[in-house]
């Protein structure tokens, strides 16, 4: 085996991103020895043979802890820091509501960790936050999320808009733009007219506002089915927008239907449907196989 | 030259096994533990396969590989019992198994020690360790648990042993590796070959015995 | 030159497997192409021997990736009379495996003119392994009843086998095993066999991604013996279906072009000359399986 060269062992291959259109040309790869990551974790990454790849929103990025190569020649057992811990999360934005929902089981591999993990939560009446990916990272998120929640209300002496959420969210993953923080967000919630508002995330923070958005493992069945039969994307003639009830019937189908096909999706569903009077959280049951 | 390794999810015999020639026979032994990764796939496997009328071995490396060279060698002999009219000889079934690693040394992981009577040699015990050579010793150990004991058996062999102090040779021995070798455990399967035929032992892995940790 | 009849005999399939195109995969594995991936049974499957026969037993779900291919799939596969395996792999694999040895197995014992052994299978399927090297993943539970008596063996893909008195195989096997290690006993009856071996299936059932859907047993006593109890236990219904579906008004899809091409019959006629009038009041005799 040929000695790695100096280069290789400190700096990480550049992590591919989901939307690169807009690459910034500071960032490009030879100038990443002065932008790049830094402290011991940083380093520990780049010791390994492969230098993680981000997760790209699409498809899953190094789901087993450690690598050992197996066959003749020396072996590397490669740090990795992701692991896939599956599961759907979406939410939906209605003219004057929005459902934000996941389903409640963890697992890795082809073991259940638990069935009863919530992948939602609440940050105040007028909006919920789901996440998929890797737990791990989610609750750290969330934990780093809800301090400056806090601090925003302290120091504003109000609640947090949507839209400023959606912002908050946004930098916090990019400032990890080389070390991602390994979760996919939706924010569901009301903005300032009322009017429901999803918000959909990559792991580095690039993020959208759309009215339906599905993040996770059940992602590649659902948003296409939400795409057609809540945005009614691609009809010529179309019905009238859901209400509420019709909203929630469906979010019900599309998990039993993402349950039935995709093994990391099951247990049971949280479901939060926000409204002007608030959030009121639901649960409904999915099979255990 | 490299060795072959197990495959992805291939069967291990990591394995103890041992063989002790006394005036008159052999005895043979094997712990019963069948391993895939850190699964054991089998708690109560029969390492000691018989070759002919006379002659056993005791399997170490992969389950496949050794399993299929024991079914070869198996053929071979009564072929060559039939040829010679009378039982074959121990090192006989020694150097077939031999030649078989030998010539496909790149594929086969097998570790193998051939031990029986014969009326020629009397009780003897040849080892077959992973590149096909052949050596004929007056005891012998293999497996991933014999590591932990070649200081042991150096030790506690001694020349002209009875039939049962083999047996209690190939006991201790065995029950020391188990201790220590992660992949060997079970219970012990121990065999007497002699010229009136093969006696079978088992030592349930309860009733094996104890040394420091009495 | 080459005559039609040369070019005719090439490409007669000439019995085994293929490797044609094994050098040009191989070049296009290393610019990078990836392989696609076959189905495989994550799978739960177990056996158990009772006092007079042997329970097989197997989940039915199947999977590509993290994808539930099918939810109601077959995993014990029909050997001889007596003789049945369950596979864990690759779909392909064990589907193949197991029905190559079927045949081979039927005409031996047409040749024969006996009951087929179960070793003898299990020597066809381990040597058939062997000689694949691992390539062929199939792993199986193979059980059956001769005049030897109850036989239960598993099959590892590399042809390792073991013969023992309960056994586990699949992504499920080691929450079977527990449920085997708690609850076996030496002579179980047929009841509380088949009772244990639903249990297994079903821990693996619930507690392995890789298992799910519904358990199938089949019993096998003696030659020409045998249960199979398809979806024995169903355990998976869909617990919720939408309310309001939502009816698609003709017109929603937009045509964005329109092609008509007329059916011509030709000049086929059909006559009614000959044609007797179908039987459709009943026959005195009955059932359908009079004539």
């Amino acid at each position: 085996m040929a000695f790695p060269m100096q280069r290789e062992l400190y700096l990480p291959t550049v992590p591919t991103l989901t939307v690169s259109s807009q690459m910034h040309s500071g960032l490009s790869g030879p100038s990443l020895g002065s932008h790049g990551p830094s402290g011991p974790m940083a380093a520990r990454l780049a010791t390994g043979k492969q230098a993680p790849v981000a997760p790209s929103r699409f498809s899953a990025a190094s789901s087993s802890s450690a690598a050992v190569t197996v066959g003749s020649g020396p072996k590397t057992a490669a740090f990795s820091p992701y692991v896939l811990n599956g599961g759907t999360a979406l939410a939906l934005a209605g003219k004057d509501f929005c459902i934000v929902a996941g389903d409640t089981r963890m697992s890795a591999g082809y073991e259940i960790h638990t069935r009863n993990k919530p992948k939602t939560y609440r940050i105040n009446d007028k909006c919920s936050i789901a996440m998929a990916g890797m737990q791990a990272d989610a609750t750290n998120l969330i934990k780093m999320l809800r301090f400056r929640i806090a601090m925003y209300e302290r120091k504003m002496g109000k609640p947090m808009s949507t839209q400023s959420l959606a912002q908050l969210v946004s930098t916090t993953l990019y400032r990890r733009r080389f070390f991602p923080i390994y979760a996919f967000v939706v924010i569901g919630g009301l903005d300032e007219d009322g009017v429901g508002s999803v918000y959909g995330y990559d792991a580095v923070g690039s993020f959208e506002r759309s009215t339906c958005c599905v993040q996770g493992s059940g992602t590649s069945l659902l948003q296409p089915v939400l795409d057609n039969q809540f945005d009614f994307k691609n009809h010529s003639i179309k019905p009238d927008e859901l209400t509420l009830d019709e909203s929630i019937d469906l979010v019900k189908d599309v998990f039993v239907s993402a349950g039935e096909r995709d093994i990391y999706t099951g247990d049971s569903v949280e479901m939060h449907i926000i409204t002007a009077d608030g959030v009121r959280v639901e649960t409904f049951d999915l099979k255990r196989d | 030259m490299e060795y072959p390794e197990l495959k992805k999810g291939e069967v291990d015999l990591g394995t103890s096994i041992m063989g002790v020639a006394f005036d008159g026979g052999v005895v043979i032994g094997a712990d019963s533990r069948t391993t895939t990764g850190s699964y054991i796939a089998n708690r109560v496997s029969d390492k000691l396969t018989q070759l002919a009328d006379n002659i056993y071995c005791c399997r170490s490396g992969s389950a496949a590989d050794t399993q299929a060279v024991a079914e070869y060698v198996k053929f071979h002999l009564a072929m060559h019992k039939e040829e010679i009219g009378g039982e074959p000889k121990v090192s006989v079934a020694a150097r077939v198994v031999g030649s078989m690693v030998y010539n496909n040394k790149d594929s086969l992981m097998a570790g193998i020690i051939i031990a029986g009577w014969d009326e020629v040699d009397g009780g003897s015990v040849h080892i077959v360790p992973l590149g096909g050579g052949v050596v004929k010793m007056p005891f012998a150990i293999g497996g991933s648990g014999s590591t932990y004991i070649y200081g042991w058996v150096d030790d506690n062999y001694k020349e002209g042993m009875t039939r049962d102090e083999c047996i209690e040779f190939v006991r201790n021995g065995l029950a020391l590796a188990m201790a220590r070798d992660g992949s060997s455990g079970g219970l012990i399967r121990m065999a007497v070959i002699d010229k009136d035929g093969v006696e079978r032992m088992m030592i349930p892995g309860n009733e094996l015995p104890r040394f420091f940790d009495k | 030159m080459a005559s039609m009849n040369d070019v005719v005999q090439s490409l007669k399939p000439a019995g085994g497997f293929e490797f044609d195109l094994c050098a040009r995969n191989n070049m296009l594995k290393q610019m990078g192409l990836k392989a696609p991936k076959a189905t495989s049974t994550g799978t739960t499957i177990v056996g158990l021997v009772y006092k007079d026969g042997v329970v097989l037993g197997a989940d039915t779900r199947a999977t590509g990736d993290t994808t539930v291919e099918d939810k109601n799939c077959e995993k014990i596969h029909y050997i001889a009379p007596n003789v049945y395996c369950c596979g864990a792999g690759t779909a392909a694999d064990t589907e193949n495996t197991t029905a190559l040895i079927s045949s081979q197995l039927e005409l031996h014992r047409l040749a024969t003119g006996r009951h087929s052994r179960v070793v003898t299978a299990l020597t066809l399927l381990k040597r058939m392994l062997f000689r694949y090297q691992g390539h062929v993943s199939a792993a199986l539970v193979l059980g059956g009843v001769d005049l030897n008596g109850p036989h239960l063996y598993t099959i590892y893909p590399h042809g390792s086998t073991d013969e023992l008195p309960y056994v586990t195989m699949g992504s499920g096997s080691l929450a079977a095993m527990g449920v085997f290690e708690a609850g076996w006993k030496e002579n179980m009856s047929e009841d509380e066999a088949v009772d244990l071996v639903a249990a297994a299936i079903r821990a693996g059932i619930f507690n392995d991604l890789g298992s799910g859907s519904n358990v199938d047993v089949t019993i096998i006593r003696g030659v020409d013996d045998v249960e199979v109890r398809r979806g024995y236990q169903i355990l998976n219904p869909r617990p919720y279906a939408r309310v309001r579906p939502n009816d698609l008004t003709r017109g929603t899809t937009t045509i964005l072009s329109e092609t008509r091409t007329p059916i011509h019959a030709g000049h086929v006629e059909y006559t009614n000359e000959d044609a007797v009038d179908m039987e459709t009041s009943p026959v005195e005799s009955g059932g359908p399986s009079s004539s």
